[in-house]
C-alpha cells in the first residue's frame, strides 16, 4: 500500500461507523481527556466519589437480614458497609440491633461479580450433567419452556408440574408472593421445604398447634437460663450472637447442649455434651429431676397445659364426652376433656373443650377460655368415675407422666446419654430455678427421625418451669410473618387453589425411596412406612399431588440437587427422570448443572424485596443497588416472561380453559388467562408493585410507600415494644403468647399445650409421651455422621468464594476425633473416602478432639460440585424414605396434614457411615 | 504504584527485532484505533443487539487494516480460522462465542472480564473506572456491570487512539499517548497470560474466537513494545 492509498484508506476507515458509532460508551466524544494524564498516580488525584449508596441486605436465609449501605458509582457495586443506625430497642434494657452483619455480607460486593454467577440464559447441548451449555435468548428459552409447560399440563395436568422455591428467594417476600401467586393461578405442585428440608418443628406443633414460635433475639437477654440446644448460633447466627454473651455477663446461664464442641459451647457458661442421638433422654432426666424436686410450677400447668386431664387406665385414652354421655355418642359435643376438682372432688369438664366443630380454625375458640375459675384440678391420683362402659379407672396426664420420666432418671440415662447424673440434676435445677428460662433449638432437632419427641420434651421443660409464653422465655424457633399480605397476593381475582405438598413425601413418591428403606433399613420398617403414609393418604389426611407423576420441574433460588437427603438416589430416581428441568439462580451449582435450561436471577443488590424476620423487631428493605448484572432478571420478572410465553403459546395452540380437581374442588384454569391474572390485568408491573402491595395488606407493617421505605432501609414493626412478639398488631405470629396471656385455648385438640397424645398410631408407637428412641444405625458402620450450618456459607452460597475458602481449608473438609482417624491410619489433611451402604464421596481431613469418638461432623452447604466424583454428604445420607408414621398421623384435633406446619421431616441424621484412608496428604506422615 | 500492578515501564514484552517501527504520527493512530476498534468487535458478544456481527467484513477489514499498522502484525490464523465459518450462520457464531467466553458450568471458559482473571480484584477495576472518568468514557447502563470486559477495554483504547489521531495540541497528545500505554499494559497485557493459559485448556471450544484470542494477545504485546519504544524518545524525556 502506498503512501496516498495509506492515507486514504485510514481516512475513509476511521470515519466509518465501526469507529464513529461506540458499542459500549454513552459519550460520542469519548477519550478527550478532561485534564491532562502523565502517569497513572494522577488518576488517584481526584477523590473518589460515590454515585448513590443504597439500602440492602442480603435475600438469603441467613435469618439476619442485617441493614447495609451499598455502594456504587458508575453501576458497580463495590462495597457494602453495615448500617449502623438501629434505634436502640424500646425496651432500654436490652443490647442494641446494630450494626449487624457477617463475613459473607461483607464479601458480597464481590461475589455478586464472581465466576459462578449466571448472567444469561443457558440450554443444556451434552448430556445432562455433561456440562455443555449454549447462551441463548430469554425468548428462545421462554418458548420452548412454554411448550413444554403446555404438553405436560395438558397430558398429564398441572400437578405434575413442580415449581420449588428455595431459599434464596422464599425470604424474599414479594419474590415470594409473586411464586405464589403463578403456582395458584395455574395449579402446578408447589414442593414445601420447610419439612423437606427437615425443619419443621412437628414436635412443637404437636404440643401447642403452632410451629412459629420465636421471639426477637433481645429475649435471649431477658432469660435466665438458656439452653441452646442443637444449636450454634456463634456460627450460624453471627449478627445476634452477642445477644447470648451479653446476657451471660448480666448474670443469665448460657448452657450450650451439643455432642460436639462448637464455638458456642467454648463461649458458654457450661457446656453438656450427651452422646449423638440422645437428647430427649437427657430431656426426659431433667423433667424427672424437676417433677422429683417438685420444682414444677403447679398453677402453670394445671391451667394451660393437659396435666391435669383424666386419662382411662384401660384403654390409655382420655376420658371424653363421648365416654360419659350418651349426647357426647351422638357426637354434639364433641371433644369434651376432663379433669377432676380437688375442691368438689369430682369429674369436671375441662374449661375450653367440648367444641361442636372440630379444633382447627375455629373462631370460637377465640371467645372462649381456658381459666379455671374456682377449679382445682388435680394432678395426682386415680378415681373411678361411671361411663357408658361401666365404672373404669383414670388418672392424670401427670400421673402417667410421673412414672414415664422414672423411667428416665439420670442414672438411668447416663448409660444412654454419657452424661453424668449430677450435670443432669444440676442443669434441671438451674433450669427449673430460673424465671424465665429459654431454650433456643436449633433446626437440627427437626432432622431426626424421633426429634419431635425431643421438641416435646423441650416444650414439657418449659411448661414445668412455666416459661412458655413469658418474654424472656419458651422455646425460640424463627417466627413468621402473618401470611397475611402474601396470600392476599396470591389470591387475589382468583382465590385460593394452590397444591403445596410436603417435599419429603414428594420425593418419597417419585425417588423410589421405599426401596431405599428395604436396602439399608430392613424390609419391616420400609412397610411400615409404606403402609402408614399410604392409609394416610387413603383417609384423606395427606393430599395425593403425586398420581399424576412428577415430568418437570422448577427449581427457583433453589439448589435441591446439593442438599436432598440420599441426593444421589434422589438426582438419579427422581431428579434426573424428569422430562424438563428449569434452574432459575443467581449462581451456578449442581442443580442448574443438571438442568435443561438454566435462567438467570438477579443477586440481591440487583433487585427489589421486603424481608422480614421475627429476630429483629425490624423490616428490612433490598432496593436494587444497580440492575441485574448479564441478562439476569428478579424472580417476579422471570415468572412475567415464563407465564407471559405460557399464555401466548397457549393462544397459538389454540390450548382450552380446564377444569382442575384441586383436593376435591374444580378450579377452572386458562393458559391463555395465565399472564394476565399473574399480573392483575396489567395493574401489577413489577416487583414495586408488588412490595407495595405487601406493605398495604400485612399487619404490623407501618403504612408507607415502598420508596419511603427503601429510604430508610430499616423499618420498625409495631407492636414491638417488648423482647417477644406478644401484640396482637406485630406482623409475626403469637398465638401460644395469647393463649398463656389470655387464657385462651390452644389450636390443639385438648386446647390445651398438649403433652399426652392418645392418637391409635401414637400408641401403637408408645409415643403418647415423649420417650428416647436410639438413632437408627446400619450395622457394621460405626459412625454417626452429624452435620449443621456453616461459618463461611449459608448453605450453598459463598461456599465457592475463594476469599473465604481461604479462611477455611481451601476444600470441603470433615471433622474426625483422633482416635477415629489413627485406627484407620488417618492424618490430619488427608482426603478420607466417606462411606455408607448408598454411595461414597472424599473430603479432606479435619482431626479435632471437639469431636466425639464414633461421630463423624461435617459443616453443610458445600455444593457437590466442589467433591471429586460430584458428590457430597448427600451420597451416604441414607434416610430420605424415612417417613415417621405418626408425622402422616390425621383425623385427630390438629393432627393431619398442614401446609407448613404439621407433615413428615425429611431427616438426615439416622443413619451411620464409616470412613477408610483415600490419599495420603498429610505431609509429615509421609516422612 | 497500586499493589499487584505490572511496572508499566518494564512491561515484559520482546520486541520482534524485525519489526519495523513506524513514525508515531496521526495515520498510526488512525491505523491503531481501527485495529483496536475491529478486536473489539470481533471480541464483542454476538447477542448484543447493538453489535454489527459480518464476521468476514470484520476480518478482512482487520487483515487490511495489519498493512497499514506502524509494526508488522500477521493475521493469517484467523483468516484461515475463519474459513470455516459461515458469516450467515450466527447460531454457531453465538454458539461458539457463549460456549467460550460467556457461559460454563464453572464460569466461562475463557472469561473475558478481567476480575474473573486476575486475582487483585476491584483494586484493577477501579483504576479502569478512574481511567474511564479521566478520558469522559462513559458506559451505557447495561454494559456498566463488566467495565473490564475485554472487548469495552479495546474500545476504550480505541478511542483514545482515535483522539490521539485528531489531538489539537502537543499536551493532550502526550496524554492520550501515555494512558494508551498505560492502559494497555496495566489492564490489557497483564491478564492476557491468564486468559492464553485457559486457552490452551479449552482451544477445542472455537478454533476461530481461539484464533482471534491469540491474534490479539500477540497485537497487544508488538503494539505495547511499539508504544514503548516510540514513546520513550520523544515522550519519557518530555515528562
Ligand atoms: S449474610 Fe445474613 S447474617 Fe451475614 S451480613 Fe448478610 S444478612 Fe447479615
Amino acid at each position: 500500500m502506498n503512501a496516498i492509498d495509506r492515507r486514504a484508506f485510514l481516512a475513509a476507515a476511521t470515519a466509518s461507523a465501526l469507529v464513529t458509532n461506540l458499542k459500549y460508551a454513552a459519550a460520542q466524544d469519548a477519550g478527550k481527556p478532561a485534564q491532562a494524564y502523565r502517569r497513572f498516580e494522577d488518576l488517584y488525584r481526584n477523590k473518589w466519589t460515590w454515585d448513590r449508596v443504597s439500602r440492602g441486605t442480603h435475600g438469603t436465609n441467613c435469618a439476619g437480614t442485617c441493614a447495609f449501605n451499598v455502594f456504587i458509582k458508575n453501576g458497580v457495586v463495590w462495597r457494602e458497609e453495615q448500617q449502623a443506625m438501629y434505634d436502640g430497642h424500646a425496651d432500654s434494657d436490652t443490647p442494641d440491633y446494630g450494626p449487624r452483619g457477617c463475613q459473607k455480607g461483607l464479601r458480597h460486593a464481590k461475589y455478586m461479580y464472581g465466576k459462578q454467577r449466571i448472567l444469561y440464559p443457558m440450554k443444556r447441548v451434552g448430556k445432562r450433567g455433561e456440562g455443555k451449555w449454549e447462551r441463548v435468548t430469554w425468548d428462545q428459552a421462554a418458548r420452548e419452556i412454554a411448550d413444554k409447560f403446555l404438553d405436560v399440563s395438558a397430558e398429564s395436568g398441572p400437578q405434575a408440574i413442580s415449581w420449588g422455591s428455595g431459599t434464596q428467594m422464599s425470604v424474599k417476600v414479594a419474590s415470594y408472593s409473586a411464586l405464589a401467586r403463578f403456582a395458584n393461578i395455574s395449579g402446578v405442585t408447589v414442593p414445601e421445604f420447610y419439612s423437606g428440608v427437615g425443619d419443621l418443628p412437628t414436635g412443637v406443633y404437636m404440643t401447642v398447634g403452632q410451629v412459629y414460635l420465636g421471639d426477637v433475639m433481645a429475649s435471649v437477654y431477658k432469660s435466665k437460663c438458656v439452653l441452646v440446644w442443637m444449636a450454634n448460633p456463634a456460627v450460624t447466627r453471627i449478627p445476634d450472637a452477642h445477644f447470648f454473651w451479653e446476657a451471660k455477663y448480666n448474670g443469665t446461664d448460657v448452657i450450650a447442649i451439643s455432642p460436639e464442641f462448637t464455638p458456642t459451647a467454648m463461649h458458654s457458661s457450661m457446656w453438656v455434651n450427651p452422646k449423638p442421638g440422645t437428647d430427649t433422654a437427657l430431656a426426659m432426666s431433667m423433667v424427672h429431676t424437676i417433677l422429683e424436686d417438685k420444682t414444677y410450677n403447679a398453677p402453670y400447668i394445671k391451667e394451660q397445659t393437659d396435666m391435669p386431664f383424666l386419662v382411662r387406665k384401660d384403654t390409655g385414652r382420655f376420658l371424653l364426652g363421648t365416654d360419659m354421655s350418651i349426647v357426647g355418642k351422638l357426637a354434639v359435643d364433641e371433644n369434651v376433656f376432663y379433669i377432676w376438682d380437688q375442691k368438689t372432688n369430682k369429674v369436671v369438664q375441662a374449661p375450653g373443650t367440648g367444641m361442636a366443630e372440630k379444633p382447627m380454625n375455629r373462631e370460637r375458640r377465640k371467645y372462649e377460655s381456658i381459666a379455671l375459675g374456682n377449679l382445682d384440678p388435680a394432678l395426682e391420683g386415680t378415681w373411678k368415675v361411671d361411663t357408658l362402659d361401666g365404672e373404669i379407672e383414670v388418672t392424670t396426664v401427670f400421673e402417667i407422666l410421673k412414672k414415664h420420666a422414672a423411667e428416665h432418671s439420670p442414672e438411668k440415662t447416663q448409660s444412654i446419654t454419657g452424661v453424668h447424673p449430677s450435670v443432669v440434676k444440676n442443669v434441671a435445677r438451674k433450669f427449673a430455678a430460673a424465671k424465665p428460662g429459654m431454650i433456643y433449638s436449633g433446626y437440627a432437632s427437626c432432622k431426626w427421625l424421633n426429634g419431635d419427641m425431643l421438641q416435646r420434651a423441650m416444650m414439657m421443660l418449659l411448661a414445668l418451669t412455666g416459661s412458655t409464653g413469658q418474654e424472656g422465655g419458651g422455646i425460640q424457633f424463627a417466627n413468621a410473618p402473618k401470611a397475611g399480605g402474601m396470600l392476599a397476593f396470591a389470591f387475589a381475582d382468583v382465590g385460593p387453589a394452590t397444591r403445596i405438598v410436603s417435599a419429603t413425601t414428594w420425593d418419597y413418591d417419585h425417588g423410589k425411596m421405599k426401596d431405599l428403606n428395604e436396602q439399608v433399613y430392613g424390609k419391616e420398617l420400609a412397610e411400615r412406612c409404606d403402609a402408614k403414609y399410604k392409609e394416610s393418604v387413603r383417609e384423606a389426611y395427606f393430599p395425593k399431588y403425586h398420581e399424576k407423576g412428577w415430568r418437570m420441574g422448577f427449581f427457583m433460588g433453589n439448589n435441591g440437587a446439593n442438599w436432598r437427603a440420599s441426593g444421589k438416589k434422589w438426582r438419579e430416581d427422581a431428579f434426573e427422570k424428569l422430562e424438563m428441568i428449569v434452574a432459575l439462580a443467581p449462581d451456578m451449582g449442581v442443580t442448574p448443572f443438571y438442568a435443561d435450561y438454566v435462567l438467570p436471577i438477579a443477586h440481591h443488590y440487583e433487585r427489589a424485596d421486603i424481608m422480614f424476620q421475627s429476630r429483629t423487631p425490624y423490616i428490612q428493605i433490598l432496593d436494587s443497588a444497580v440492575p441485574p448484572l448479564g441478562e439476569a432478571v428478579d424472580d417476579w420478572d422471570a415468572i412475567y416472561i415464563i407465564s407471559k410465553a405460557i399464555s401466548a403459546r397457549a393462544k397459538e395452540r389454540n390450548i382450552k380453559s380446564f377444569f382442575d380437581d384441586v383436593d376435591g374442588r374444580s378450579v377452572h384454569r386458562d393458559p391463555q388467562r395465565y399472564h394476565d391474572l399473574y399480573t392483575m390485568d396489567g395493574r401489577i408491573r413489577s416487583v414495586r408493585d408488588v412490595i407495595q402491595f405487601i406493605i398495604n395488606t400485612t399487619p404490623g407493617v407501618p403504612k408507607m410507600s415502598f420508596a419511603e421505605m427503601a429510604k430508610k432501609g430499616i423499618v420498625r414493626v409495631d407492636d414491638s415494644d417488648i423482647a417477644a412478639w406478644n401484640g396482637d398488631n406485630s406482623p409475626y405470629h403469637n398465638d401460644v403468647f395469647r393463649c398463656v396471656r389470655d387464657k385462651r385455648p390452644y389450636e390443639t385438640l385438648t386446647g390445651r399445650q398438649q403433652y399426652y397424645v392418645d392418637h391409635p398410631w401414637f400408641l401403637e408407637d408408645g409415643e403418647q409421651l415423649p420417650s428416647h428412641r436410639a438413632p437408627m444405625r446400619i450395622p457394621g458402620y460405626p459412625m454417626q455422621f452429624m452435620m449443621g450450618h456453616a461459618r463461611h456459607g449459608i448453605h450453598s452460597m459463598w461456599r465457592d468464594d475463594h476469599l473465604l475458602l481461604q479462611l477455611q481449608r481451601g476444600e470441603p473438609d470433615i471433622y474426625i476425633n483422633p482416635k477415629d482417624a489413627a485406627a484407620r491410619g488417618v492424618e490430619d489433611g488427608d482426603l478420607v473416602r466417606v462411606f455408607s451402604p448408598l454411595g461414597e464421596f472424599f473430603v479432606n481431613a479435619h482431626l479435632s478432639n471437639g469431636i466425639q469418638p464414633n461421630m463423624l461432623f461435617m459443616y453443610h452447604g458445600w455444593d457437590p460440585m466442589m467433591f471429586k466424583n460430584r458428590q457430597n454428604f448427600g451420597a451416604v445420607i441414607t434416610t430420605a424414605g424415612l417417613i415417621k408414621p405418626t408425622s402422616v398421623a390425621g383425623d385427630y384435633g390438629h393432627l393431619g396434614y398442614r401446609v407448613l406446619a404439621f407433615a413428615p421431616n425429611q431427616t438426615y441424621k439416622d443413619f451411620t457411615c464409616d470412613f477408610e484412608l483415600a490419599e495420603r496428604r498429610n505431609q509429615s506422615a509421609k516422612t | 504504584m497500586a499493589p499487584g500492578m505490572a511496572n508499566t515501564s518494564h512491561a515484559p514484552v520482546v520486541l520482534n527485532p524485525l519489526t519495523p517501527i513506524g513514525l508515531r504520527d496521526a495515520d498510526s493512530a488512525r491505523a491503531r484505533t481501527l485495529a483496536y476498534a475491529l478486536f473489539s468487535n470481533l471480541l464483542a458478544s454476538p447477542f448484543d443487539a447493538k453489535v454489527s456481527y459480518a464476521l468476514h467484513d470484520l476480518v478482512q477489514q482487520l487483515a487490511d487494516t495489519t498493512h497499514v499498522l506502524p509494526f508488522t502484525f500477521d493475521l493469517s490464523d484467523v483468516e484461515d480460522a475463519a474459513k470455516a465459518f459461515d458469516d450467515a450462520d450466527m447460531g454457531l457464531i453465538r454458539r461458539q462465542y457463549s460456549g467460550l467466553f460467556e457461559v460454563g458450568s464453572d464460569g466461562p471458559p475463557v472469561p473475558l472480564r478481567a476480575e474473573l482473571v486476575r486475582t487483585n480484584e476491584s483494586v484493577a477495576k477501579e483504576e479502569i473506572i478512574r481511567f474511564y472518568e479521566h478520558f469522559n468514557y462513559a458506559l451505557n447502563p447495561s454494559f456498566q456491570w463488566a467495565p473490564d470486559h475485554l472487548s469495552i477495554l479495546l474500545e476504550f483504547v480505541q478511542t483514545l487512539a482515535h483522539q490521539e489521531s485528531a489531538a489539537a495540541d502537543a499536551r493532550a497528545l502526550l496524554s492520550l499517548q501515555l494512558a494508551q500505554r498505560d492502559f494497555v499494559a496495566r489492564h490489557i497485557a497483564d491478564w492476557m497470560p491468564g486468559v492464553m493459559d485457559r486457552l490452551s485448556r479449552n482451544a477445542q471450544q472455537s478454533s476461530f474466537f481461539g484464533a482471534v484470542v491469540t491474534a490479539l494477545n500477540r497485537f497487544i504485546r508488538a503494539d505495547l513494545a511499539w508504544q514503548n519504544q516510540s514513546l520513550d524518545a520523544s515522550v519519557e524525556g518530555a515528562r
